[in-house]
């Protein structure tokens, strides 16, 4: 393999994975205190939309992010609000939030249709430095993928290390033994939603701000969908989300180096939902003995004085 | 409070809120008509108006129309699949639409069974092959525009690998390809083409991994059909990256401006062209509900739907124009020797003349070579014979290669 | 400490929400049409800042999706509610089933092959082998993922989702590949474009009118929702489903067959779905493209929630939602506002009847600290 093939393998696993890293590590947050939210699809258009009219707008695609990120928040706090305070069903409100936040985009992003952003936020720009092998198409990265990195280390430590990750655990293993122990479980629920209704707006500002700075409709193209099955993928873990993201990126982009060579397209197409289902199967044989499986009281309301 | 009080309020607040917005909405909302218009056309679309590629081009070209023609009245609707494609034009009708036009090749089925089951309607179809007496075809098309861009790219590339990022090889797209692989032939026989195709027609992650896919390959120009401009971006931001200097061609939307240091010249549709001549002829009642058996556009440069550029007005990017000057070939017609700018313009004219003295799928001296799509590169077989000119319907169902297209995912 | 979360104490009130032991049906209907209600409330207050007519809106979405436009509406809902049957067992059972899309695909996938294995078959043949064909792909395709939960303990979130992908692919493969459309037309034979050929005529479901409505695609409705009735109902089946969603758990312990349970729950969720995939194909569409997947199967899981495994309360949420899809192009031509609108205005809709479903459940009591 050469060194341009080994660089791109490596750049576009980062590139196509960071997006889907930051939504991944949201969820998977929402998921261990007990929140399902398929809506990911929907809060990343909104992300995306608003993040893009910010940076549009001011100039300043840094104030896009922030307030796409924000964005993501707001809108999650419908999903909250339906599933913790009303205890509906998370799968439907979910459904609902993606369908909500898909319409929202398109309607608001209407004027920015095929425009452009003047500025946008880069890497560090260093021919030189770029066709080093390995590292060179790592140092081009653009600041927020260094900050998925980052974060994932960071929600590891705090999720495994600290008396909040405890905290957040316990409230989406055992809400009433949380309770009990004085944890205010729907505090708890309503912030680890909201933190993945940023990070998945974030996911979204991402897209229309750095991935591809102009706009145009339906840019997030189902990676919402891709970043719940990494959630699963990792097992709820965000340094293991790490790896499967960039895993997916770098495997989504290698079947294009293998086109030209008599395999179909579309079965080059499915290697990476197959490879996806392949680990999670290899992955769920070694951890049986464990018992690694999703919180125990995921998408279940939490009712006081009850089971 | 009990349940009757919550719907009272709600009963109430529903009410007023009504009561509100019909006393209170803005009165230019409801149309006031003065001269009826005389005839009613609705444009179903597949795709959003927001995607600034093929959906919003034609909405682009109903616009155009809707501002010119004081005697239409138009309407639209997006998102149509063909599921849903049969149930939105009986509602067209009902509301009094008689033009009704399908935008994707997807409304082709539904629209034949529509046609049949309304005769007195006009139905125009944009993309198909299939015709009925009150139902025409429409299509504008790029193969001589991406010819255009195959000079330009064999003159531009210093790798001699060359890529282009499908994203379906249908004859179209098909057609495309070879086209602007004659064009890249003709300039320099040792360029190669490489196709990916990504089998979506709007998905910026997979046309951005196809795209750096084929720069790792090696390759220094990209064309692409997608419907945004992801590989352009790409190519930009890889420049910036990498400090190589990187080209592309604009498709459908003007993207020059979006990549302004890649974008080399591109493709360019003005709908709105054929919309006109459709709708006029069918306000004038030289296109009836009876005689559109035969019709069918075809859009080329000489009729005005197709420009070449990526951006209107500028069919070549000024920051480029003295690199395609600096390169020397031959012409096939006339054997001089002339810059690959002034040959670019002088097919332009060629190819805009009604005479159409030039045509890309025209073998002059020599014969056509090309591999089937459904062989392997080595199949070589001779694909047009001196002398001919590939009829209209051998361009509609394409189904080769062009030799020097030496890689395509299947 | 009370009920509530902390921050509530600023609030002179607190909040109590007291379950609903039984639910008479008369509050029951109240409720949906109050979550209607507030939903053209809270449209109103969209529509009015946007200085649009919320009454022409309205009249738009409504009237036609259950007037001139009834036809569509059914057929719509009745290729949704066949998905929704399936669905809604396995919820009932706490089977994430996602992939109804994909089962839905190689339902229509099978019935067309099927159609193009025996073209010269007779209708009364070919018809029920290719509903049997639809059916018998979606439930094999279900079962990889029952399989892996209970054995592996694999999410099936995840499996039936990755599974929605491969069939796709699988569509887009055949369509491009092998099935590619190859028809003369006017003395030309077109290929390569990105449709196959028709299903044999004789397979072609007839329909009411110029409709989509297929009388076939009603029968199977009926059929499988009294089916559905029966079992979840009368059957020890049912009986196990209903164990298996209320206390898992305790479904393990009694030594209920875990395995055996999950795969017919699957046969029939899965099953079910393809068959509606191969009625979509017979009685609507009549050709694979890359755009069948149209995500239906993502549609009628909120029908399976609305419906429950209630055989009414199925078919009036598949009308229901059939009826803002179709209505929703109406409210399209008729306003000329962009699709996005059709879209907010059905998330407002379903979160208004989610609040219903609150409403229903609970009763909220306003009290003093």
């Amino acid at each position: 393999m050469n060194v341009q093939i080994l660089n791109f393998i490596i750049y576009q696993a980062m590139k196509s994975g960071t997006p889907l890293l930051l939504a991944t590590l949201g969820e998977i947050y929402a998921e261990r205190a007990g929140i399902l939210n398929l809506g990911i699809e929907g809060m990343m258009a909104f992300g995306a939309v608003v993040g893009f009219g910010v940076a549009y707008t001011t100039g300043n695609p840094w104030l896009g992010l922030l307030l796409g990120a924000l964005a993501g928040a707001l809108i999650s706090l419908i999903h909250a609000f339906f599933s913790i305070s009303l205890r509906v069903n998370q799968v439907v409100s979910g459904l609902a939030l993606v369908i909500l936040g898909l319409g929202i985009h398109s309607v608001m992003g209407k004027p920015y249709v095929g425009q452009k952003l003047s500025n946008t936020i880069t890497g560090i720009i260093s021919p030189s430095l770029a066709q080093i092998p390995v590292v060179g198409s790592i140092i081009v990265q653009d600041p927020i993928a260094f900050l998925g990195l980052a974060l994932s280390v960071v929600l590891w430590y705090v999720l495994f290390k600290t008396k909040y990750g405890i905290i957040l655990r316990s409230v989406g293993e055992n809400p009433a033994a949380a309770d009990a122990l004085g944890i205010n479980v729907y505090k708890v629920r309503y912030l680890a939603t909201i933190f993945g209704g940023l990070m998945a707006g974030l996911a979204g500002a991402y897209l229309s701000i750095i991935f591809r700075p102009s706009w145009t409709e339906g840019i997030t193209a189902g990676m919402g969908w891709i970043a719940i099955a990494l959630t699963i993928f990792s097992l709820w873990n965000p340094i293991h989300a790490l790896w499967a993201s960039y895993f997916f990126g770098a495997i989504s982009a290698s079947q294009y180096l293998l086109q030209g060579k008599g395999i179909p397209v579309d079965i080059l197409g499915m290697m990476p939902y197959i490879f996806t289902l392949v680990i999670v199967v290899i992955a769920s044989l070694a951890q049986l003995k464990k018992r690694i499986g999703a919180p125990e009281a995921l998408a279940v309301p939490y009712v006081r004085g009850q089971s | 409070m009990n349940t009757t009080g919550w719907i009272t309020i709600v009963v109430v607040v529903a009410i007023v809120f009504g009561l509100i917005g019909y006393f209170a909405a803005p009165k230019g909302e409801t149309k006031v008509i003065t001269k009826p218009p005389t005839l009613k056309a609705a444009f179903i679309y597949v795709g959003d108006i927001g995607d600034y590629g093929w959906t919003h081009a034609h909405n682009v070209g109903r616009l155009w129309v809707e501002q010119h023609f004081s005697w239409l009245n138009t309407t639209y609707v997006e998102n149509v699949g063909a599921e849903d494609a049969r149930q939105v034009i009986e509602n067209l009708i009902s509301q009094g639409y008689t033009v009704i036009f399908g935008t994707s090749f997807d409304h082709m089925i539904p629209m034949k069974e529509a046609a049949e089951n309304h005769t007195d309607i006009i139905f125009f179809h944009c993309s198909g092959y299939i015709r009925r007496p009150n139902m025409g075809t429409y299509m504008a098309d790029f193969y001589q525009l991406y010819y255009l861009n195959g000079l330009m790219a064999g003159a531009l590339t210093k790798t001699n690998k060359i890529g282009y990022v499908a994203a379906h090889t249908i004859p179209e797209v098909v057609r495309h390809i070879d086209a602007f692989a004659l064009g890249i032939k003709e300039v320099n026989p040792d360029a190669k083409v490489y196709v990916r195709v990504i089998h979506a027609w709007y998905d910026p992650e997979k046309a951005q991994s196809a795209a750096n896919a084929l720069l790792a390959e090696g390759a220094d120009v990209l064309a692409f059909t997608e419907d945004s401009p992801t590989v352009l971006q790409t190519l930009e931001s890889k420049m910036k990256e990498t400090g190589t200097q990187y080209y592309g061609f604009s498709h459908y939307s003007p993207m020059q401006d979006i990549a302004p240091n890649v974008t080399v010249s591109g493709q360019l549709v003005h709908w709105e062209v054929i919309y006109a001549d459709i709708l006029s002829k069918v306000y004038a009642g030289l296109y009836t509900n009876t005689n559109l058996q035969d019709v069918d556009y075809w859009g080329l440069l000489d009729s005005g739907a197709v420009e070449l550029g990526g951006k209107p007005g500028v069919p070549i990017n000024p920051k480029f124009v003295n690199d395609l000057k600096s390169v020397t070939v031959t012409d096939k017609l006339t054997g001089e020797e002339l810059s690959v700018y002034d040959l670019v313009m002088r097919r332009l004219d060629q190819m805009k003349d009604k005479q159409m003295v030039f045509d890309p799928f025209e073998a002059y001296n020599e014969p056509i070579m090309g591999w089937p799509k459904d062989g392997s590169p080595e199949d070589l077989q001779e694909m047009i014979p001196v002398g001919h000119r590939l009829t209209y319907h051998e361009r509609l169902v394409i189904d080769w290669w062009v030799d020097n297209v030496v890689s395509v995912g299947e | 400490m009370p009920d509530g979360t902390r921050f509530a104490r600023i609030l002179p009130y607190r909040v109590r929400l007291e379950p609903r032991v039984e639910v008479p049906r008369t509050f029951e209907i109240q409720v949906r049409i109050l979550a209607i209600l507030l939903s053209l409330a809270i449209m109103t207050i969209v529509f009015l800042s946007l200085h649009i007519n919320p009454i022409s809106a309205f009249k738009a979405m409504f009237l036609y999706a259950f007037g001139k436009g009834i036809l569509s509406t059914l057929s719509r809902a009745m290729t949704l509610v066949l998905i929704a049957i399936g669905l809604s067992m396995a919820f009932r059972s706490l089977f994430w089933n996602i992939g109804a899309e994909g089962q839905y695909l190689v339902g229509a996938i099978t019935a067309f092959g099927i159609g193009r294995l025996f073209p010269n078959l007779s209708g009364y043949a070919l018809i029920p082998l290719m509903l049997l064909g639809g059916f018998a792909a979606g439930a094999l395709y279900g079962q990889l993922p029952a399989i892996l939960k209970v054995k592996l303990k694999v999410n099936e979130v995840i499996t039936t989702l990755m599974l929605n992908y491969i069939a796709i692919r699988l569509l887009y493969y055949l369509v491009y590949g092998p099935w590619n459309v190859k028809e003369v037309v006017g003395g030309v034979e077109y290929t390569g474009y990105a449709v196959t050929n028709n299903i044999p005529y004789q397979a072609q479901l007839s329909t009411v009118g110029n409709s989509t409505l297929s009388y076939a695609m009603m029968g199977l409705v009926a059929v499988f929702l009294i089916a559905e009735y029966l079992i979840m109902e009368r059957t020890p089946l049912g009986y196990d489903f209903k164990v298996i969603g209320d206390n898992p758990e305790a479904a393990r312990y009694a030594g209920m067959r875990f395995l055996r349970l999950t795969m017919i729950l699957m046969l029939l969720s899965g099953g079910l779905a393809g068959l509606a995939g191969a009625g979509e194909l017979m009685a609507n569409q009549h050709r694979l493209r890359p755009g069948f997947a149209s995500g239906f199967g993502f549609t009628a899981i909120i029908i399976a929630w609305l419906g429950g495994t209630n055989p009414i309360g199925i078919l009036l949420a598949g009308i229901f939602i059939a009826g803002i899809i179709i209505g929703g192009y109406n409210f399209q031509i008729s306003t000329g506002l962009p699709v996005g609108f059709v879209g907010i205005f059905q998330g407002v809709l379903l979160f208004s009847v989610l609040f219903g479903e609150f409403l229903r459940r609970y009763k909220v009591k306003f009290e003093r600290w």
